[in-house]
Parts: C-alpha cells; sequence; structure tokens
C-alpha cells in the first residue's frame, strides 16, 4: 500500500513538472513584436490588451 | 534598377525566404495585388489591415511600420512601406530579421526605389533546417 502510494505520488510530481514546463515554454514563444518608422521598436508586455488582440488577430488564418 | 511587379516580387521573395509558408501584397485600400499559391489573399489582407489597426493603437504618436507576432505554430509578419503593405505567414520560430528584411525588400522593389527586389544576399543556414 505505501509503496503504491509512493508510485502516485511520484507520478503527480511528474505531471505538474510537465505542465509547469509547457506552460513556462508558452510564455517564451508567443511574443508581439511593433517596429515604428523612427526605427524603434516595442516588444508588448505579457497581459497587455493589444499584446492578446495581436496574438488573436494573428491565429485567425 | 528595374521596376517589378507584384507577382514577380512575391515570387522573388518566396525565393529567398524558404521559411514563408504564405505571403500578400496589398495596396492602400486593402485590395491583395499579388499573392503566393494556395493562400487566401483577401484574408491575409484582412488579418493585415485588422494587425495594423491594432498595432496603431498601442502608441498612435508613432507610425508603425512592422508587426511580427510570433505565435506557438507559425509567426506572422506585417511590413508597411508608404501605401503597400507586405503580409506573410512563417513556420514557428524564423529568423524574424531576415524575413523583415526580404519584405521590405520586396516592397522597395515595388516601389523602384533603386535597389532591384531580386538582390541576392548569403545566408547562414537556419539551424532548424540543418
Amino acid at each position: 500500500m505505501r509503496r503504491l502510494l509512493r508510485i502516485v505520488a511520484l507520478g503527480a510530481l511528474v505531471a505538474w513538472l510537465l505542465r509547469w514546463r509547457s506552460a513556462a515554454g508558452a510564455h517564451d514563444v508567443e511574443q508581439v513584436t511593433i517596429g515604428f518608422a523612427d526605427g524603434s521598436s516595442r516588444v508588448l508586455d505579457v497581459g497587455s490588451p493589444e499584446r492578446e488582440l495581436l496574438l488573436a488577430a494573428a491565429g485567425g488564418a | 534598377m528595374r521596376r517589378v511587379d507584384a507577382g514577380e516580387a512575391l515570387g522573388d521573395l518566396t525565393r529567398l525566404s524558404p521559411e514563408i509558408e504564405s505571403a500578400a501584397i496589398v495596396d492602400d485600400s486593402g485590395a491583395p495585388l499579388a499573392v503566393t499559391a494556395g493562400a487566401d489573399g483577401e484574408e491575409l489582407a484582412r488579418m493585415a489591415a485588422e494587425i495594423l489597426d491594432i498595432a496603431a493603437a498601442v502608441d498612435p504618436a508613432r507610425s508603425v511600420e512592422r508587426v511580427e507576432v510570433r505565435l506557438r505554430s507559425r509567426s506572422m509578419f506585417v511590413v508597411r512601406a508608404g501605401e503597400r503593405v507586405a503580409v506573410a505567414t512563417t513556420r514557428p520560430e524564423p529568423p524574424a530579421a531576415l524575413v523583415v528584411h526580404d519584405l521590405r525588400t520586396c516592397l522597395t522593389g515595388l516601389g523602384a526605389v533603386g535597389r532591384p527586389a531580386t538582390a541576392k544576399r548569403k545566408r547562414k543556414q537556419d539551424p532548424v533546417d540543418a
């Protein structure tokens, strides 16, 4: 019984780690950059409304 | 110095940029002038207009020249030069600077500003393709 509990706990830990890693990776991959005519550029912050709108607009096709 | 039409410029673009999956050149009225084979030009034009509109709201005091949207499944680029817009979708994690350069070159060729759209350049082999 104790052995079974240990296996279940280990499995839960591995699943949590995999989910955490996947979520962290998603934030790294998705990015929005706007370049302006004056040569400057801006990377939009995670959670900004324009960033979410642009991600949605680009994901449409 | 030669002026190329939109279709020719787009052909040069896709030859130069293998990471581009679909692309279109759009005029100032939002109508697609040229589109890559198999792509929906109207849809790309609509998306480019929407993306530029949203991006313009980020800083209304400045003019938006390009927007790069990197998604997990692909990336999308919108580059504006004068009255024309080039829009492209690419495979995930492309060399963004090269794609923007190629889109600008494509638009510059259309405008006959002085550089041919078929300007060749050496590029490093992308490690993803290696």
